[in-house]
């Protein structure tokens, strides 16, 4: 995935206008992200595309507060 | 005089012809390789965007325009004259955030023709004063080639346009680089009559079309 991921995870989320950060590896990529769900939703369908570099095989949502419990994936 | 020379000489191109882009028209252009619509409101306010929905892409110029927005063909996001997104039919209770917007370019019309500008430009369009419209013609030439074959013919152009005297008919042009390959010529009329001066402007872009590459 790489930072080519990461470059297009940032554009999509300052189009969509929603706050958020990506840390992506390698093999995997983290997004934290908040804002109204439909866009939350249209950033998701973006990140199951991707750019040209990267093949992904799919997005697991998971809720913020899900989330303060888990580790992170290294990315 | 290449299209960058030109670009130096005058900081906006010509992209169409007024008549053919009236209030609630969206119709394609380009500008040396980039695509743009050009398109009116209901109201008749004059914008250029890039040819690209920011949602999946879309032509924009596919589109259509209702009231003050042109709505894209693909999904029907609208995006107001100020190129910002005004409705996602999708989400019809979602405030389209403003960072959800379409590059647009400066934009002017003056004496018939449409002009684009890649940023804002400190003074206004080429005047063609007191020219009527003719036509907008299609040469598969360079534009490089055309300007050298114009400098050749006419005389030295004057930014993008030029001026060509034949018979009763005199005709001013104003040149817009599409892509590498092509050129289109905006044809107005300064004097003489209409139907001589199309013959004279279809011989000349023919002449055009043959004119030798510039070395
Ligand atoms: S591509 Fe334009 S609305 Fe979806």
């Amino acid at each position: 995935m790489g930072e080519a991921f990461g470059a297009f995870v940032e554009a999509r989320l300052a189009r969509l206008g929603l706050a958020g950060s990506v840390q992506a590896g390698a093999s995997s990529a983290w997004v934290d992200v908040s804002g109204p769900a439909p866009l939350v939703d249209m950033l998701e369908v973006a990140c199951l595309l991707g750019p040209i570099e990267s093949l992904v095989d799919g997005v697991e949502l998971i809720s913020m507060a899900e989330a303060s419990n888990l580790q992170k994936p290294e990315p | 005089m290449t299209p960058s020379a030109a670009a130096a000489a005058s900081p906006w191109w010509p992209v169409a012809l007024a008549v053919d882009v009236p209030a609630g028209v969206a119709v394609p252009a380009s500008l040396d390789g980039d695509d743009v619509v050009v398109w009116r409101t209901a109201k008749g306010e004059l914008r250029i965007f890039a040819d690209r929905c920011p949602h999946r892409g879309m032509r924009l110029s596919f589109g259509f325009v209702r009231d003050e927005t042109l709505v894209c063909l693909y999904h029907g996001w609208r995006w107001r004259a100020d190129g910002g997104c005004a409705l996602i039919p999708a989400h019809p209770d979602l405030a389209p955030p403003p960072s959800l917007c379409v590059p647009s370019y400066p934009a002017a019309e003056a004496d018939g023709l449409i002009w684009m500008a890649a940023t804002i430009p400190g003074r206004p369009p080429p005047a063609m004063t007191g020219c009527t419209p003719l036509a907008s013609l299609v040469v598969d030439r360079p534009a490089a080639v055309i300007a050298a074959a114009i400098a050749a013919a006419w005389g030295a152009m004057d930014g993008v346009c030029a001026r060509l005297a034949e018979g009763d008919v005199v005709l001013r042009m104003a040149i817009q680089p599409v892509h590498a390959e092509r050129t289109m010529l905006h044809v107005l009329l300064a004097e003489g009559d209409p139907l001589v001066a199309i013959g004279v402007a279809e011989a000349w872009r023919d002449r055009f079309e043959a004119a030798e590459p510039v070395p």
